[in-house]
């Protein structure tokens, strides 16, 4: 009976039971929670799923060109992470910034859900109104299909893709007979052109550093994101850890690779193949001659190499040295290219390259012909489409799109308006991410992750292999899945016609490729091994053209600055735009986070009146962008600097709106052979409501022995046990050390091979769900990361600067400053050695982290939300923080415990390195070193006593730190 | 003993007990409109306190200007910089007590009274300096089923014991010297009200010479209790720095130069509170030029003191020959938070030294100037002290900036209304100057010939 409906009483009196029972009633009903939950993805467990436990799948990273391989860890069926794949043979477990990052190009809150119609509405005043409504997949395929059967004009702009789709692409755009163009800015055609030409091998060079003990790049920035970024650093860093290996860095802005060169020479902009011809001459001079065509020897007997080392502003000995370095090894390897090259006629550059290695009979040792990805990417193509649309005269065209033209594209050949040309025929755009280009699109089709997707690509000797880690996310399909639906209805004739799905296609390729073992096992692998058949290197009949040089000569007007494009590893082509851990992560070399920058040096920056973090915007004709100024001592004078890839915010977008008139590629027009036009520009101081930030006050040590160079002869013998007194201040100790029975978890990080790649500092975000706090917050120094990249410049012996990277998170100190200033316990040692955090005693009083001396403690200044999407991707064995907590690097306790567990199970102790930081598993050049200093014979210890190892400023606070620093070195030649 | 006879002297003759009691309970009569209004305008400050206190828990902490490198700011500085008022009440009422220094008579109500408001005020910085304010009492040693006590390292412990202790034995203190006066509130008291609460508060106080004996022994012991506070206390919250290993912090002068400002920058609060009041209830006749001579030689001493620290810190500075310490004491005075440090030194040590002019040292108006130019000289001591060195410590590439915010600003605001408050509802509570203790010096009633007639 329920309260107050008793029969037998009139006066409807409550008795107690009847109250009891109400009150039941409602608070079972009060209790219930009216949220649909749906946080169960594995609502059927696979065989193999134990709860709690990562699952992993081998996959393959189509982030950029180099196609590494990865293992994404899934928990619970959901993505958590990216990690390199240790068997892989070519990027053998390192990964990058960007291909960290991916997982939150997975969850990006902005990535396409539906298939997408646009509806064309008017206000109240009259004005026009797009938005984009959501249609079915089959109508938006029959809509296509339709427009296509009535259209002949049919055209593709299409990106780079991997080996799967190209060659469903290919079949597509025959069969249907489509005028297409692929192209993304960051390419490498030219040198698959120069190897072309030279070679006649129709597929980029890559090389092997590992068969170098001489490093000459012109430009190329192998360490970041030239050709295949992860592989080289792998390499380039066991040369520099085992070997002998000298590195010649060639360019007129220092890049992270630049600072690790042992030789760094700044020239003027745009003469990198002037240097390079120069070089050539004289290695042909000092060699045998007869090595080159005639008709080349001719054209460089005919040109002054003296008026072209002038021209690049450095002296001939510089040239000659460089030469006879070379000369004098017994492997080397010459790299041409970079986005600082981005004005030069780069076929020139790279042909001149590959000569100066086919005269140091490199070819086949370091430089593997025929061994990289096969480029696509031709601009003079897009712009024959893009022609053909403005041809158009109202005959309306079918328009497909995939990749973001909108942010990449000059003004000039601008695609905004082109949903107005094509009409009355329809644009289609593929998108996983609604980028600016969605917003010409009549259907936006939206596009599978590549996390989500089965595709191969073929690199030097393997067939890498793609698999989806989780089921989709969204309602979205495969790329191929789009065009064999297409192929299915338009040419049944078709070869391809029989594929339902791209999936079937995969399947029947890959069988293809395997000879031995079965798919699940090359799965397993992430790669099948398939010898890619390069024929014997030929020399072809070819010219250098030499008159393609005097344009680029003329781009040196000494009165006049030059506008230099400049990459930047946190945001590669722009294509990673809404990433808010690349957004959030400063760039290494401007120090510049959430925002974009323009670099001067200190002469030129006096010249215009400018200070650092002025706010200025730089206009071209073309287009216009709002930055702030950088004064960086590593540039040539008369250089602006400006980042390409940084990208502005579309209106759609969550993170990246915030970034404004960022987009350096709107400044530039371009070459039909997709090179920049030099253009005029001018560059106004003004005042914004922008705060600009620099993640460093300075980079000066402010006389303090913070890093450490050490300047080496040329060989490894002579390397000098270093004055570091690591325990001079035991013997006055006041008080008894604590013991560490089993673990003394330690870390070495070796300076010399830290490129400042910052792949470390993205893996610790991913790994341990931490906040991104945004560009206000950030502009207040209240960024989060628990291992950040520092920098400091260095001057050496010869009067030149040695720019340092300084990876730097909790030294978990054995006398930890901050441990006995918390009056809650919330820090304190535990016995494992770990400077332990207990998040939920902290109650906020700071002092910990004021009494760092390292400052690596990180607050929760405010409640940090994780928008939309990006919540799946949290790691469930790491709590999130809350407001008022401090936070910092624990080594990853999560692991070390799981891998304690692994090993208790299997009645052991954990074999070293079986346990690796989430920072150290993504370091693509090995330079951190984990594990447990109780154990003498274990990695960490073996590297900690190194020579060249050191505290970081244990010296003179005595805090005793537990990770260790390896100096870093140049040789001096 | 010759102090005490000077002042004996110089009260007038026209002042007696009558006098004292008229002068001392016209302060409780009802509240005058410009009472009202004052006290408006700070309950107004104490609203946007309040409010900017609400903003910031439901917003999260980092309302306030900190930031990474720098995580103490305001709030810590409010804190030192209220403790540090609170100090020369004790020391006026308890030390100078002990010395037998007559002088503090007619003040050390007054001083005693800012003191427990002080210590109150101080006493909310720390639990709204914390990150998660709700959970401030975790770091009190309260028996738990988890057995979890607080780190009895840490100083910010240390700091909740001495806080605490202050604010209970200079209460106490403050309520034990009160008795015979609220006493005689009780006995003319006009309304009902106010005899219900003297008599309440003054415990039964009958003035017989029994009681006489205990109060007076009590007192003894109390002044006796408190007198090591005054220095305790300080030294205590000094070592929240001196502890620590951060360069400009790291510092044994700290504890002296510490209580030194104290003392200072509370003689100074005092002069800021008790010179309206003399004046708001013409209480001239007892609050009296020799006594502001001594303040200001008092004031002159401890500025000279904290002169000679500041002094002392770069010497020390130098001659440690600590690259960090030598940085940091060559960026306080030139970088970028150089002002922060001119103010300070102007106004604690170069401002003060006018009072060698013996004119100086009773004049009113100059007098008032001086002590808030000194208030708000040793705030910026205090900010100087956290900011500087928290900007600029061992890394440089970890250095950071400091972020001030209104929110800050409305609750060091807020502070003083908060204080405000209480002071206000004292004077019209209780009687601001000690009734009994002036009694004590001045000669006894004499018949008047004229009354004998009656």
């Amino acid at each position: 009976m329920l309260v107050g409906i008793g029969k037998k009483s009139e006066k409807k009196v409550v008795s107690r039971r009847e109250f009891l029972v109400g009150l039941g009633c409602a608070s079972i009903v009060g209790c219930a929670d009216s949220r649909i939950e749906n946080i169960y993805p594995h609502f059927k467990d696979p065989e193999y799923a134990i709860p709690g436990n990562s699952v992993y799948y081998a996959s393959t990273c189509l982030e950029c060109s180099a196609r590494c391989g990865i293992l994404v860890e899934t928990k619970e069926g959901r993505v958590i992470k990216v990690e390199g794949n240790p068997l892989d043979p070519i990027s053998k477990g390192g990964t990058c910034a960007l291909g960290q990052s991916s997982v939150q190009g997975l969850y990006d809150p902005n990535r396409v859900r539906e298939p997408l119609e646009r509806v064309e509405t008017t206000d109240e005043i009259g004005n026009p109104i797009v938005t984009f409504k959501p249609i079915g997949f089959n109508d938006a395929l029959s809509k296509i299909a339709t427009a296509l059967k009535n259209s002949k004009n049919r055209l593709f702009l299409c990106s780079e893709l991997d080996d799967l789709h190209q060659k469903i692409y290919d079949q597509f755009c025959k069969d249907l007979g489509f005028i297409e163009a692929q192209y993304e800015p960051f390419n490498h055609s030219d040198l698959q052109k120069a190897s072309l030409d030279i070679f006649g091998v129709n597929r980029a060079p890559t090389y092997d550093l590992t068969q170098a003990q001489v490093i000459v790049s012109f430009g190329a920035e192998f360490l970041e994101y030239w050709l295949n970024p992860v592989k080289f650093t792998k390499q380039w860093a066991y040369m520099r850890k085992n070997k002998l290996c000298y590195h010649f860095q060639i360019e007129p802005r220092q890049t992270l690779t630049g600072s690790k060169a042992d030789k760094w020479i700044k020239i003027k902009p745009n003469t990198e193949h002037l240097v390079a011809l120069a070089l050539l001459k004289f290695i042909v001079k000092l060699k045998d001659e007869r090595t080159l065509p005639d008709n080349v020897l001719s054209e460089l007997n005919s040109i002054d190499e003296d008026e072209l080392i002038s021209e690049s502003g450095i002296e001939r000995g510089v040239v000659t040295d460089l030469a006879a370095t070379l000369l004098s090894s017994k492997s080397s390897v010459v790299l041409g290219g970079g986005l600082q090259a981005k004005f030069l006629p780069k076929v020139l550059l790279e042909r001149t390259c590959l000569l100066i290695n086919y005269c140091l009979g490199n070819i086949g040792k370091s430089v593997i012909l025929g061994g990289g990805p096969a480029f696509r990417s031709n601009y003079g193509k897009v712009q024959d489409v893009l022609l053909r649309v403005k041809n158009l005269k109202g005959e309306g065209a079918v328009l497909l799109v995939k990749g973001n033209y909108a942010h990449f594209l000059p003004a000039s050949n601008s695609i905004s308006e082109l949903n107005k040309l094509v009409k009355p025929g329809l644009v289609v755009v593929f998108a996983d991410v609604l980028d600016k280009t969605c917003e010409i699109a009549d259907i936006i089709l939206p596009l599978n992750h590549f996390l989500e997707s089965f595709s191969f690509s073929l690199k030097e000797n393997i067939v890498s292999l793609n698999q989806p880690a989780m089921l989709n996310l969204f309602k979205t399909r495969p790329f191929g899945d789009y065009l064999l639906a297409l192929i299915s209805v338009l040419s049944p004739s078709s070869v391809l016609a029989k594929y339902k799905a791209s999936d079937e296609f995969w399947k029947d390729e890959v069988t293809g490729y395997l000879k031995t073992g079965s798919l699940s096992d090359a799965l397993e692998r992430g790669y099948v091994i398939f010898p890619n058949k390069v024929q014997r290197p030929l020399l072809q009949n070819f010219k250098i053209e030499l008159k393609n040089t005097i344009r680029a000569v003329n781009l040196n007007d000494n009165k006049k600055l030059t506008l230099l494009p400049i990459g930047s590893i946190k945001s590669w082509d722009g294509r990673c735009q809404n990433r808010s851990w690349l957004l959030e992560l400063h760039d290494p070399v401007s120090l510049v986070c959430w925002d974009t920058w323009i670099e001067l040096s200190p002469r030129t920056a006096k010249k215009l009146k400018l200070k650092n973090k002025d706010i200025v915007l730089v206009s071209t004709k073309f287009g216009e962008i709002e930055a702030q100024v950088v004064v960086n001592t590593l540039i040539q004078d008369g250089v602006l600097g400006v980042p390409v890839g940084i990208s502005d915010g579309s209106k759609s977008l969550s993170f990246a709106k915030l970034v404004k008139k960022a987009n350096g590629f709107l400044l530039f027009d371009y070459e039909n052979t997709g090179e920049f036009k030099n253009t005029s520009f001018k560059i106004k101081k003004v005042v914004s409501y922008k705060k600009a930030y620099q993640s460093q006050v300075t980079r000066s040590e402010h006389g303090r022995r913070i890093v450490d160079v050490k300047e080496l002869s040329p060989t490894l013998e002579q390397l000098k046990p270093f004055d570091y007194h690591e325990h001079h201040h035991e013997k006055v100790d006041l008080y008894k050390q604590r013991e560490h029975p089993i673990f003394k978890w330690g870390m070495a990080v070796d300076l010399s091979v830290c490129t400042g790649c910052s792949a470390c500092v993205v893996a610790c975000y991913a790994e341990n769900n931490i906040p991104v706090v945004g560009p206000r917050i950030s502009a207040q120094g209240r960024r989060m990361p628990w291992i950040s990249i520092h920098t400091y410049d260095k001057p050496l012996s010869d009067g030149s600067v040695r720019r340092v990277w300084l990876p730097l998170m909790c030294q978990q100190c054995n006398n930890a400053p901050c441990e006995p200033v918390c009056p809650v316990y919330a820090t304190y040692h535990n016995e494992e050695g770990l400077n332990a955090m207990i998040y939920n005693r902290c109650v906020g009083t700071r002092y910990c982290a004021n009494n760092c001396v390292y400052k690596v403690r990180r607050f929760n200044w405010f409640e940090y939300d994780f928008p939309d999407t990006l919540k799946l991707q949290l790691n469930p064995d790491v709590t999130k923080r809350g407001v008022g907590v401090m936070e910092k690097c624990n080594f990853c306790i999560q692991r070390i415990n799981e891998g304690k567990f692994r090993a208790k199970k299997e009645g052991r102790l954990p074999r070293d390195g079986e346990i690796q930081t989430a920072c150290q598993q993504a370091c693509p050049a090995d330079a951190i070193v984990f594990g447990n200093l109780n154990d003498p014979g274990s990695k960490v210890s073996e590297v900690s006593r190194s020579e060249r190892a050191w505290k970081l400023i244990d010296e003179y606070v005595n805090t005793k730190p537990s990770v260790t620093y390896l100096a870093d070195y140049v040789f001096k030649i | 003993m010759a102090i005490s006879s000077e002042i004996n002297h110089s009260l007038e003759s026209r002042v007696d007990y009558r006098l004292v009691d008229k002068l001392v309970l016209n302060t409780l009569k009802p509240p005058t409109v410009n009472w009202y209004i004052l006290f408006v305008v700070i309950l107004a400050c104490l609203a946007v306190g309040v409010s900017c206190w609400t903003y910031q828990i439901l917003n999260g902490i980092g309302s306030s200007g900190k930031s990474n490198p720098v995580n103490w700011g305001v709030y810590i500085t409010t804190f030192v910089f209220w403790v540090g008022i609170a100090h020369s009440g004790t020391l006026i009422s308890a030390v100078l007590y002990l010395f037998r220094a007559k002088f503090r008579m007619p003040i050390y109500r007054i001083a005693e009274a800012m003191t427990v408001f002080a210590v109150i005020t101080a006493g909310l910085f720390p639990i709204i300096h914390l990150g998660r304010p709700w959970t401030f009492y975790w770091l009190l040693p309260y028996p738990n089923q988890m057995q979890l006590w607080p780190n009895f390292r840490s100083p910010l412990l240390w700091d909740v014991f001495a806080v605490s202790t202050y604010l209970t034995i200079s209460s106490v203190f403050f309520f034990v010297g009160l008795l015979p006066d609220i006493a005689t509130a009780r006995d003319k008291a006009e309304t009902k009200f106010r005899k219900f609460l003297y008599s309440v508060a003054s415990l039964g106080w009958r003035g017989d010479a029994e009681r006489w004996k205990h109060y007076t022994s009590a007192y003894l012991l109390f002044a006796a209790f408190a007198t090591p506070l005054v220095v305790s206390v300080h030294s205590v919250v000094s070592w929240d720095f001196a502890v620590s290993v951060i360069p400009g912090w790291h510092a044994t002068i700290f504890p002296p130069y510490f209580v030194a400002g104290a003392i200072f920058s509370g003689v100074a609060m005092v002069l800021t509170l008790l010179i309206p009041l003399r004046k708001a209830y013409n209480l001239e006749p007892l609050i009296r030029a020799e006594h502001f001579d001594a303040m200001s030689k008092l004031i002159i001493v401890t500025s000279c003191i904290v002169g000679y620290a500041y002094i002392t810190e770069f010497y020390v500075a130098w001659w440690s020959n600590n690259k960090f310490e030598r940085f940091q004491f060559y960026f306080r005075p030139t970088g970028e938070l150089a002002v922060n440090f001119w103010i300070m030194f102007v106004c604690n040590v170069v401002f003060p030294q006018f009072l060698w002019i013996k004119r100086l040292r009773t004049h009113i108006p100059f007098l008032f100037i001086l002590s808030i130019i000194i208030n708000i000289g040793m705030w910026f001591e205090r900010y100087n002290i956290i900011l500087q060195s928290l900007y600029r410590d061992y890394i440089p590439s970890s250095w950071g900036h400091y972020n001030f915010s209104w929110v800050e600003l409305g609750i060091l605001l807020g502070s003083f209304g908060w204080f405000g408050m209480w002071m206000l509802l004292f004077i019209k509570f209780f009687p601001s100057v000690a009734i009994t203790e002036i009694k004590e010096i001045l000669p006894p009633p004499v018949r008047d010939p004229k009354n004998l007639k009656h």
